[in-house]
């Protein structure tokens, strides 16, 4: 694999971490880490789950303090005790989680702990909205600084994170896997401003798991492995597939092998399906599909448009306005999450916090979760303690689950062990009908790889598949039929083998190509 | 009162917490971690001293250690218990009126502790789960009569004095531990109605009520029905205590599960209720004619619960309490009712999508606690009254919140949790003779205790110690990459 070395150039550099460790009790999340940052680079910081990007940065940002290293900036050695501090050095963060207040507007928000202010206590919003303006303008970043960012779509309102570090003064910006959130033309919007925010003399430490944007955008590219660098490159030196062998430190299938489909009988049909959001709003406006036994149906779609009420309703977690769900022959139409569960179906839901499993019981007791009820789990109402365990036990090394003990709790392993728990409990059992909803998000590589291999092996053995995600690539991969999702409605279903990116793209953003 | 019995006093309890981080971070730690010695050498090492002192300190009450009749022995052997785990426990009140072997013996503990951590832990003490809770809370009772003690002494009045006599009208003779126990019973079974609502996500703040509905029903049911025979009476009285608390937990339950109302709003109200409808029906509808104060009938002898301990009033209800904390545990622990109760209480989400019902599992969760709580508002009617008086004020429906947080709604730490509270009310009356201070005072202590117990932080600020938890080395939460 092409891995070179940058050479260490003496000037330049925007930042230097030098032998970084960071320990916790039983890991060592850091170990002897070296990284430069190059002045007006976008530097990619590669890596899977509890690879050590988190800590790296957190101890950057001066959430931790490391117990080895030396972090220099402009060529200065600096002791970064607090996020304060770090934004006194010139350094902003964009998490990916964004910290603003929604009902303020989106100066309050940016000026937030560094107001404006006249006579020493009073706000000044004229003089606030004009650097805001000021900032605005020089990057190209259209906001406007009255609007509230409750009403602003995600892609703006990390624009307003952005503008809030550079309003205080960023040079680095740290950006946490800020494409998670995004539709594909808002990425291209962010690798732009991106881009201008580089040509302006700014450095970028731009964290992510995903290949393809790191190879858009990114100068230089870290790989974090165990808490090591891996290596440093360049996006011309690097390859998709070796990136992916460095993140996972062995070859990785990024691609799924599996045979022609071979459908059998419809196993899901849902007729004109409706159904109303949290706020009283249609969102589902007459969904019409169907899913054969021996197919993957994937659900493509930019989030937010309906498609966990789909899903939602589809489990019985969600009533529906009208419409029909039947599920082998059986209308269940709003049923009960059980009865849909007994009619064979498995759900690895959206939200593996929410719904998938409880973070606080154990690894034993989330893999008996939703059969918990039944034998060998229970004889009548009396759990059974020594059946769980040992169902746990074969799962657990069936499923590669990574964790200490089966009576570990469940909360305390990492992402993708957890998604590995859910997958596990809900393919342990004879279903004929697989509903999963983002199966791989927040997961890490190595573990995106097993659970994509296990979704096609039921696949295989005849069940079918409703495959929901706002991954494009796990969609075409994965699917046999893909069915595009927009404002409520498919807007279209196509043959995954001669469907098109582009196509998709449009269709995704409500665009008939065709029209 | 010199300074030198305040130098003691703190240098003893300086002493005794070293030594009980340092147990609890040898108790926490893998045998493999243990670089010098085995685990159970310095387990040895570390209890050999207090253990014996403690024996020693146990000679003088074998003078009143019964063996006959069987019910006495098993009192007996309770109160020993009782007196030993105060030794190893709370010395703070043990070793007061024994200061200088008190202070040598946990010197010389501390010492063991502190090669401990020289040889073999090399850092802060840390404790784990169940142990860290322990330690934590017993080092949070120790802080907050730490600063008894000293709010005492602003008074003018003597602080071991006053602790001794709490002490000793706790647990000091067979008579008072009965006492302790008569007034643990009913903060046991409240104590398990408010853990079974928080471990169901419920904050079921209406003990006090259910408590009251299920003394009305006894005493009732327990006065009415002249001629029935001990063996169906009983059981029909306390079913009607259990009956009416279930139903009058039940109904803000129902509330919540159908309509969302929030429960702490209604128990609150249904208190009221309960308490104002249950004082008119004592003066009104159901008060006994021939008596000079406003009360019940006497509740008859075929419906009484026997007393247990001779000449105390310790009855049966005791082992009612006993035998609910088994079936709460169980219930809750190993069947599928009390797995759906706690998966409805971690998340309603994760529940529903394992085909609970969430609805009908809050209703259930508050029955429970309404019938705990109506069997203890019973017991106390047909175990130790007789009757119900009109203004029966009680406010041990409040303390049982404080119990259950106390217990962390462990159903097995509910014991010690409401002896520690029954025991505490019981010795307040001796503390107050002897040290001539209001028994208030212990209301301050106890809210101390819950203090530190609600924000265990601060307590290990104090102690310096760390406590590695269920949710343990989140290395990055909220980042996600």
């Amino acid at each position: 694999m092409p891995v070179s070395q940058v050479n260490a150039a003496t000037t330049g550099l925007a930042l230097e971490m030098q032998g970084v460790t960071k320990r916790f009790p039983g890991v060592l999340a850091n170990d002897q880490v070296d990284f430069q940052l190059r002045k007006g680079e976008i530097h990619a910081l590669l890596g899977e789950n509890g690879a050590g990007k988190s800590t790296l940065m957190n101890i950057l940002y001066g959430l931790y303090t490391p117990d080895e290293g030396k972090t220099y900036l402009d060529g200065k050695d600096v002791t970064i005790h607090s996020p304060s501090d770090a934004i006194a050095n010139g350094i902003g963060m964009v998490h990916q989680h964004f910290m603003l207040i929604p009902v303020m507007t989106v100066a309050e928000n940016i000026t937030l702990g560094q107001e404006v202010t006249k006579a020493g206590a009073f706000l000044d919003p004229k003089r606030a909205r004009r650097r805001i303006n000021e900032l605005s303008a020089q990057y190209g970043f259209e906001v406007d600084p009255d609007a509230l960012v409750a009403d602003l779509p995600v892609g703006l309102q990390q624009r307003v994170e952005i503008i809030k570090a550079l309003y205080r003064h960023a040079d680095i910006l740290i950006l946490d896997e800020p494409t998670a959130v995004l539709t594909p033309q808002e990425i291209e919007e962010l690798f732009r401003a991106m881009r201008s925010l580089v040509a302006e003399g700014k450095s970028i430490i731009f964290i992510t798991h995903k290949l393809k944007e790191v190879f858009a955008v990114a100068d230089h590219i870290t790989v974090l492995r165990n808490g090591r660098v891996v290596g440093t490159t360049t996006p011309a030196e690097a390859t998709e597939a070796s990136l992916a062998a460095m993140m996972v430190g062995r070859e990785v299938i990024l691609r799924v092998s599996k045979d022609e489909a071979e459908p059998g009988k419809p196993v899901l049909e849902v007729r004109n399906l409706q159904a109303l959001d949290e706020r009283e709003q249609i969102v589902l406006r007459g969904v019409n599909f169907a899913v054969q036994e021996g197919e993957v149906l994937g659900i493509a779609g930019v989030q937010g448009n309906g498609q966990t009420e789909l899903v939602e309703v589809l489990t019985g977690l969600r009533p529906s306005l009208s419409g029909q769900v039947i599920i082998g022959g059986q209308d269940v139409t709003n049923t009960t999450p059980r009865t849909v569960t007994e009619q064979g179906v498995a759900h690895i839901p959206e939200d593996r916090h929410e719904f998938g499993m409880v973070t606080s019981y154990s690894v034993a007791q989330n893999l008996a979760l939703v059969t918990y009820y039944q034998p060998p789990f229970a004889r009548g109402v009396v759990m059974q303690d020594k059946a769980i365990d040992d169902n746990a036990t074969t799962l657990v090394e069936e499923f590669d689950i990574r964790t200490p003990s089966i009576h570990t709790s469940g909360g305390s392993l990492s992402g993708g062990n957890q998604q590995k728990l859910v997958v596990a409990r809900e393919l342990s059992r004879p279903i004929k009908l697989l509903i999963a909803s983002q199966p791989t998000r927040g997961v890490d590589v190595g573990s995106i790889e097993f659970i994509h291999q296990r979704i096609i092996e039921q696949r295989d053995q005849g069940v079918a598949v409703l495959l929901v995600s706002a991954e494009l690539d796990e969609i075409m991969s994965l699917s046999d039929r893909i069915a595009v999702m927009y404002h409520g409605e498919i807007m279209a279903t196509l043959d995954a083998e001669t469907a098109e990116r582009a196509t998709l793209g449009l269709l995704m953003a409500g665009v008939h190509p065709n029209q | 009162m010199p300074a030198s019995q305040l130098i003691l006093f703190l240098a003893g309890l300086i002493l005794w917490a070293i030594w009980i981080a340092a147990l609890g971070d040898l108790v926490s730690r893998d045998p493999g971690e243990i670089k010098r010695g085995s685990r159970g050498l310095w387990l040895v090492g570390f209890l050999a001293l207090p253990v014996i002192t403690g024996i020693i300190f146990m000679i003088p009450a074998a003078k009143q250690f019964a063996v006959w009749p069987p019910g006495d022995l098993i009192f007996s052997i309770l109160w020993f218990f009782a007196r030993f785990a105060s030794w190893l426990g709370l010395p703070v009140f043990t070793g007061l009126d024994v200061a200088p072997i008190w202070i040598a013996v946990w010197a010389v503990s501390a010492l063991v502790g502190v090669a401990y951590f020289l040889l073999v832990s090399r850092s802060r003490p840390t404790i784990v789960g169940s142990v860290g809770d322990i330690i934590t809370i017993l080092l949070a009772v120790n802080t907050a009569l730490i600063i008894g003690y000293f709010l005492i002494l602003v008074t003018g009045s003597d602080p071991i004095a006053a602790y001794q006599g709490l002490y000793e009208g706790m647990i000091g003779d067979k008579a008072r531990f009965a006492e302790t126990l008569v007034a643990m019973t009913p903060f046991v079974l409240m104590g398990l109605a408010v853990a079974v609502g928080f471990m169901t996500g419920l904050f079921n703040i209406g003990a006090e009520g259910q408590f009251y509905v299920g003394a009305m029903a006894a005493a009732v049911v327990g006065s009415s029905f002249e001629g029935l025979p001990l063996l169906i009476h009983l059981p029909l009285t306390v079913g009607a205590a259990m009956l009416g608390g279930g139903i009058w937990g039940a109904i803000p339950g129902f509330l919540k599960a159908r309509f969302g109302a929030h429960e702490v709003i209604n128990t609150i109200m249904m208190n009221y209720i309960a308490v104002k409808t249950v004082d008119y029906l004592v003066k009104n509808v159901f008060r006994d004619p021939t008596a000079s104060l406003d009360r019940t009938p006497y509740v008859l002898e075929s419906a009484t619960l026997p007393i247990w301990v001779s000449n105390s009033r310790l009855h049966f209800g005791f082992w009612i309490a006993i035998a609910a904390v088994a079936v709460i545990w169980w219930l809750m622990y190993k069947t599928t009712w009390g797995f759906q109760m706690r998966t409805v209480g971690a998340s309603h989400g994760a529940s529903r999508y394992a085909g609970m019902k969430v609805g009908r599992n809050i209703v259930l969760a508050m029955a429970i606690g309404g019938v705990l709580s109506g069997l203890a508002g019973g017991g106390e009617v047909i175990g130790l009254n007789g009757y119900l008086p009109a203004a029966f004020t009680s406010g041990s429906g409040f303390d049982s919140i404080a119990v259950a947080l106390l217990a962390k709604s462990n159903p097995i730490a509910i014991l010690p949790a409401a002896f520690l509270w029954g025991g505490l009310r019981n010795g307040a009356g001796l503390m107050q003779v002897r040290a001539g201070i209001s028994r208030d005072l212990i209301d301050i202590v106890q809210a101390f205790v819950i203090l530190f117990v609600a924000a265990p932080q601060i307590v290990r600020f104090i102690y310096r110690l760390r406590v590695v938890g269920v949710k343990q080395v989140v290395v990055s939460r909220g980042w996600g990459s």
